[in-house]
């Protein structure tokens, strides 16, 4: 199967669900189950009911550990951590890869090895929630979130100064939107989780507009109001 | 237009106002005064040199600024920009001076980053009359002043500063006197998180700076930007933050930062900082 452009964000947990089991021929499944940890276990086990000893699961933007989440697939040692952020992963952008505690070497260096056929670049990073850059920019928005919350400056402000003040290639709300809150406050909550640490606390202003369905682009609504492109004009 | 201070900020806001057709003074201690005219001349002719202005214009601009000893132009300055040494007794000192200087309703900004402009603003007769004018070093190149309000600036200072940051061409926003204003307040998670990564071995400097250029669209790694902006320089921001906001955790310091500092590896300046650097830059 191929990753990058459409295909990643076809090859959704939807699709797993339809096809029933991953092809094992495969060799290799890319499970973009961008979601908590519940979730993204439920998932590893449904392929591992249709899997092989010999297929290696490659998990998108882990939740907990890989090695926690591992254990939920019948052959932990053939899962392997990756992520990116989707909006940001230009052709020949840069996928970090996060073996965990049992992962084989063999499983590690074949993901490696296809994300790079695939013309990307790849870093091997330690198997934590988040890996870097999610979780370096998901601080970011979280602040960006309580800056907005304690009204000490408007949206259009907040997005504009980091612009423009640190060069950064995106506003940090505009940021969120286009990644979507609920994966922003999911990701916060499996950090939060992980290091029972409250730097890592989600902003309530998240939780609340996750809450009320104001996820983003893709519901219309976020931090901003989006044209969903719908029949309304 | 007066600039009180000739630092690299105070220069450098001196030199976008004049470029932009203010008259302007810069103001310092008298030892100062020759090195702060040298600089301006060498900004200068740097442009002429890379085609930005005429010689001509050269003599112009060099022509609207006024370097000088003392205060005796805040008596008919329209603006008075504060960018001396972060202290506060000092600016309140300056500030008071002023305040019995200048013209009615002339207007005080400060270019601080990290003192409470309410607290600079305290004491004053008309506490209303100071703004928080936040520029980005270098002046000359950043677009972005962060317009700080205190609970005395009222909307029409607010709409004056507006118009005069726009003026200089330069953009414009608002937000509130709280410690780090916007950009250097968020701007921590870039470092400290960067750092906390670091720490915990998930990735080495040079990946994580790969990893945040590559794949996130940064135009630098947090490393490589803490090296350029100088890691003691971080680490006191870093600090003045997270007491500011009485240790709250999303700010708080991290051991390497302090690490660094101690062992003089403060980054470009240094010749070695995360990275070390040799005569061919990056090594």
């Amino acid at each position: 199967m191929l990753l990058g452009g459409k295909e990643v964000a076809e090859w959704a947990p939807e699709r797993v669900e339809k096809s029933g089991a991953p092809d094992s021929n495969a060799g290799i499944v890319f499970l973009f189950a961008d979601a908590g940890a519940d979730e993204q276990k439920r998932w590893l086990a449904a392929v591992g009911r249709g899997g092989s000893r010999e297929s290696t699961v490659a998990l998108f933007a882990p939740a907990l550990s890989v090695s926690e989440l591992a254990m939920a697939y019948p052959w932990p040692e053939q899962v392997v951590g990756f992520g990116f952020i989707e909006q940001m992963l230009a052709p020949g952008g840069l996928i970090e890869i996060a073996p965990g505690l049992r992962t084989l070497p063999e499983a590690t260096g074949a993901v490696e090895e296809l994300l790079k056929e695939r013309g990307f670049e790849t870093e091997r990073v330690g198997d934590f929630s988040g890996l870097v850059l999610r979780r370096v920019l998901f601080m970011i928005i979280n602040e960006a979130a309580y800056a907005l919350w304690e009204g000490i400056a408007n949206r259009e402000d907040i997005d504009l100064a980091m612009k423009l003040g640190t060069n950064y290639p995106m506003g940090p709300l505009e940021w969120a939107d286009a990644i979507g809150l609920d994966r922003v406050y999911t990701g916060l909550k499996s950090l939060h989780e992980e290091y029972g640490d409250d730097r890592y606390r989600p902003c309530p202003l998240i939780r609340k507009m996750v809450a009320a369905g104001f996820t983003g682009k893709r519901a219309g609504r976020g931090f901003y109001t989006h044209d969903t492109g719908g029949a309304h004009a | 237009m007066l600039v009180v201070g000739g630092g690299t900020m105070g220069r450098g806001i001196a030199m976008v106002c004049s470029l932009s057709g203010y008259r302007t003074t810069v103001s310092d201690l008298p030892d100062a005064l020759p090195g702060i005219r040298a600089e301006i001349e060498k900004f200068l002719a740097d442009r002429v040199k890379k085609g930005k202005m005429s010689a001509a214009e050269m003599q112009e601009s060099l022509s609207s600024i006024r370097v000088e000893g003392g205060l005796d132009a805040a008596v008919d300055a329209d603006w008075i920009m504060e960018a001396i040494v972060e202290n506060l007794d000092a600016k309140k000192a300056l500030l008071a001076g002023l305040e019995n200087r200048m013209k009615g309703d002339a207007v005080i900004a400060t270019n601080t980053s990290s003192l409470s402009v309410t607290a600079m603003a305290a004491g004053l007769r008309n506490p209303g009359c100071l703004v928080g004018l936040h520029f980005f070093n270098p002046a000359t190149v950043m677009p972005l002043v962060e317009i700080v309000r205190t609970c005395w600036t009222d909307e029409n200072l607010l709409k004056r500063a507006f118009e005069f940051v726009k003026s200089i061409r330069k953009f414009p926003v608002h937000v509130k006197d709280t410690p780090g204003f916007i950009v250097n307040r968020i701007a921590r998670s870039f470092a400290v998180e960067s750092l906390k990564i670091v720490t915990e071995g998930i990735a080495s400097p040079h990946q994580v700076d790969r990893i945040m250029r590559l794949g996130g669209g940064f135009k630098m790694g947090p490393f490589e930007l803490m090296d350029m902006v100088g890691i003691d320089i971080n680490f006191s921001v870093t600090q003045t933050i997270f007491r500011a906001f009485f240790e709250e955790p999303r700010f708080r310091p991290q051991l390497l930062q302090q690490e660094l500092v101690n062992a003089g590896r403060l980054g470009r300046k240094t010749g070695h900082g995360v990275y070390a650097y040799g005569t061919g830059g990056k090594q």
